[in-house]
Protein backbone atom coordinates (compact mmCIF):
# COMPACT_ATOMS: atom_id res chain seq x y z
CA UNK A 1 0.00 0.00 0.00
CA UNK A 2 1.64 3.51 -0.88
CA UNK A 3 2.55 5.43 2.37
CA UNK A 4 3.39 9.09 2.09
CA UNK A 5 6.01 10.86 3.87
CA UNK A 6 5.75 13.32 6.68
CA UNK A 7 7.63 16.20 6.67
CA UNK A 8 7.99 18.08 10.41
CA UNK A 9 10.21 21.23 10.23
CA UNK A 10 10.17 21.25 13.78
CA UNK A 11 9.44 18.89 16.88
CA UNK A 12 9.55 20.20 20.60
CA UNK A 13 8.84 17.80 23.00
CA UNK A 14 8.86 18.47 27.23
CA UNK A 15 8.85 15.12 28.48
CA UNK A 16 8.56 11.54 28.07
CA UNK A 17 8.07 9.39 30.53
CA UNK A 18 6.61 5.82 31.45
CA UNK A 19 7.18 3.38 28.78
CA UNK A 20 6.56 6.05 25.64
CA UNK A 21 8.37 6.94 23.07
CA UNK A 22 9.03 9.49 19.85
CA UNK A 23 8.92 7.27 16.77
CA UNK A 24 10.84 9.07 14.14
CA UNK A 25 10.04 6.58 10.49
CA UNK A 26 7.81 3.97 9.65
CA UNK A 27 6.47 1.23 12.32
CA UNK A 28 4.31 -1.98 11.06
CA UNK A 29 2.59 -2.47 14.47
CA UNK A 30 2.48 -0.74 17.82
CA UNK A 31 0.53 -2.56 20.71
CA UNK A 32 1.02 0.39 23.43
CA UNK A 33 -0.36 -0.93 27.23
CA UNK A 34 -0.59 0.96 30.32
CA UNK A 35 -2.13 -0.19 33.91
CA UNK A 36 -2.13 2.12 36.16
CA UNK A 37 -3.31 2.87 39.74
CA UNK A 38 -3.76 6.21 40.89
CA UNK A 39 -3.79 6.75 44.64
CA UNK A 40 -4.78 9.92 46.20
CA UNK A 41 -4.26 9.63 49.79
CA UNK A 42 -3.68 11.86 52.50
CA UNK A 43 -1.11 10.81 55.59
CA UNK A 44 1.55 8.03 54.99
CA UNK A 45 1.64 5.65 51.63
CA UNK A 46 3.73 2.57 52.32
CA UNK A 47 5.08 0.97 48.94
CA UNK A 48 2.85 -2.19 47.76
CA UNK A 49 -0.04 -1.24 49.23
CA UNK A 50 -2.30 -1.89 46.06
CA UNK A 51 -1.44 -4.81 44.02
CA UNK A 52 -2.62 -5.27 39.95
CA UNK A 53 -3.49 -8.86 41.15
CA UNK A 54 -6.22 -7.61 43.93
CA UNK A 55 -8.52 -5.46 41.08
CA UNK A 56 -10.58 -7.68 38.04
CA UNK A 57 -10.29 -4.56 36.15
CA UNK A 58 -6.46 -5.48 35.34
CA UNK A 59 -7.32 -9.12 34.35
CA UNK A 60 -10.52 -8.61 32.43
CA UNK A 61 -10.38 -9.61 28.73
CA UNK A 62 -10.73 -6.96 26.27
CA UNK A 63 -12.91 -8.34 23.86
CA UNK A 64 -12.27 -6.51 20.40
CA UNK A 65 -14.40 -5.96 17.49
CA UNK A 66 -13.45 -9.51 15.05
CA UNK A 67 -11.05 -8.05 12.89
CA UNK A 68 -12.32 -9.10 9.51
CA UNK A 69 -14.17 -6.03 8.51
CA UNK A 70 -15.65 -6.09 4.87
CA UNK A 71 -14.34 -2.34 4.06
CA UNK A 72 -12.71 -2.34 0.61
CA UNK A 73 -10.67 0.83 1.09
CA UNK A 74 -9.04 2.47 -2.13
CA UNK A 75 -6.43 4.95 -1.84
CA UNK A 76 -5.46 7.42 -4.54
CA UNK A 77 -2.21 9.75 -3.64
CA UNK A 78 -2.02 12.43 -5.81
CA UNK A 79 0.50 14.22 -3.49
CA UNK A 80 2.62 11.63 -1.28
CA UNK A 81 3.61 14.41 1.36
CA UNK A 82 1.86 15.36 4.53
CA UNK A 83 3.47 19.19 5.68
CA UNK A 84 3.83 20.03 9.30
CA UNK A 85 5.75 22.93 9.91
CA UNK A 86 6.13 22.88 14.17
CA UNK A 87 4.52 20.74 16.37
CA UNK A 88 4.60 21.50 20.46
CA UNK A 89 3.86 18.74 22.89
CA UNK A 90 4.63 19.12 26.65
CA UNK A 91 3.93 15.43 27.62
CA UNK A 92 3.96 11.54 26.35
CA UNK A 93 3.40 9.73 29.21
CA UNK A 94 2.05 6.19 29.84
CA UNK A 95 3.04 3.82 27.01
CA UNK A 96 2.05 6.17 24.49
CA UNK A 97 3.48 7.15 21.13
CA UNK A 98 4.24 10.10 18.91
CA UNK A 99 4.97 8.94 15.40
CA UNK A 100 6.38 10.64 12.69
CA UNK A 101 5.67 8.27 9.60
CA UNK A 102 3.40 5.77 9.04
CA UNK A 103 2.18 3.28 11.53
CA UNK A 104 0.09 0.52 10.00
CA UNK A 105 -1.81 -1.32 12.89
CA UNK A 106 -1.96 -0.24 16.42
CA UNK A 107 -3.90 -2.30 18.86
CA UNK A 108 -3.52 0.16 22.15
CA UNK A 109 -4.86 -0.90 25.55
CA UNK A 110 -5.22 0.96 28.77
CA UNK A 111 -6.50 0.53 32.26
CA UNK A 112 -6.65 2.71 34.99
CA UNK A 113 -8.24 2.60 38.51
CA UNK A 114 -8.41 5.34 40.87
CA UNK A 115 -8.09 5.52 44.88
CA UNK A 116 -8.33 8.39 46.46
CA UNK A 117 -7.97 7.90 50.78
CA UNK A 118 -8.76 10.92 53.00
CA UNK A 119 -8.56 11.59 56.75
CA UNK A 120 -11.05 12.97 58.90
CA UNK A 121 -10.36 16.05 60.66
CA UNK A 122 -11.91 15.40 63.89
CA UNK B 1 -18.47 -0.73 1.84
CA UNK B 2 -15.95 1.10 -0.65
CA UNK B 3 -14.12 3.80 1.13
CA UNK B 4 -11.93 5.96 -1.66
CA UNK B 5 -9.47 8.39 -0.40
CA UNK B 6 -7.82 11.28 -2.51
CA UNK B 7 -5.16 12.29 -0.65
CA UNK B 8 -3.81 15.69 -1.64
CA UNK B 9 -1.32 18.35 -0.55
CA UNK B 10 -1.66 18.42 3.49
CA UNK B 11 -0.03 21.26 5.27
CA UNK B 12 -0.34 21.93 8.87
CA UNK B 13 1.38 25.30 10.31
CA UNK B 14 1.27 24.36 14.40
CA UNK B 15 0.13 21.74 16.27
CA UNK B 16 -0.12 22.34 20.28
CA UNK B 17 -0.73 19.57 22.64
CA UNK B 18 -0.66 19.43 26.24
CA UNK B 19 -0.27 15.73 26.91
CA UNK B 20 -0.65 12.17 25.13
CA UNK B 21 -1.37 9.74 27.78
CA UNK B 22 -2.51 6.28 28.78
CA UNK B 23 -1.70 4.34 25.48
CA UNK B 24 -2.29 7.21 23.24
CA UNK B 25 -1.30 7.47 19.69
CA UNK B 26 -0.03 10.70 17.70
CA UNK B 27 0.47 9.97 14.40
CA UNK B 28 1.80 12.62 11.37
CA UNK B 29 1.58 9.72 8.39
CA UNK B 30 -0.93 6.80 7.45
CA UNK B 31 -2.03 4.04 8.93
CA UNK B 32 -4.50 0.82 8.32
CA UNK B 33 -6.01 -0.23 11.37
CA UNK B 34 -6.58 1.15 14.61
CA UNK B 35 -8.21 -1.20 17.79
CA UNK B 36 -8.46 1.00 21.00
CA UNK B 37 -9.76 -0.66 24.06
CA UNK B 38 -9.55 1.22 27.57
CA UNK B 39 -10.76 -0.01 30.87
CA UNK B 40 -11.38 2.88 34.03
CA UNK B 41 -12.45 2.37 37.03
CA UNK B 42 -13.89 5.23 40.29
CA UNK B 43 -16.15 2.88 41.77
CA UNK B 44 -17.43 5.10 45.10
CA UNK B 45 -15.99 2.83 47.38
CA UNK B 46 -12.95 3.94 46.11
CA UNK B 47 -13.54 6.84 47.97
CA UNK B 48 -12.84 5.98 51.31
CA UNK B 49 -12.60 8.64 54.39
CA UNK B 50 -10.45 6.97 56.84
CA UNK B 51 -10.22 8.08 60.29
CA UNK B 52 -6.79 6.24 61.34
CA UNK B 53 -3.55 5.81 59.55
CA UNK B 54 -3.74 2.17 58.27
CA UNK B 55 -0.66 -0.26 59.24
CA UNK B 56 -1.40 -3.01 57.11
CA UNK B 57 -2.11 -2.21 53.21
CA UNK B 58 -5.70 -1.67 52.65
CA UNK B 59 -7.14 -5.03 51.55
Amino acid sequence: MFKRTANVQCVNVVSITDGSFLNVGDTHLGNPVSKVIALQKEGATFRGELKFEDYSIFSQKAHFPESKTNIIKRTFTHNPNIYVQNSNVMAISSSSIFQLGNLDKIAAESRIKHFRHVIIED
Amino acid sequence: MIMEVHNYELHVANVQIDAIASSSIFLIGDNDSIVLSSFFDTPPESYSVINLVPLSPVA
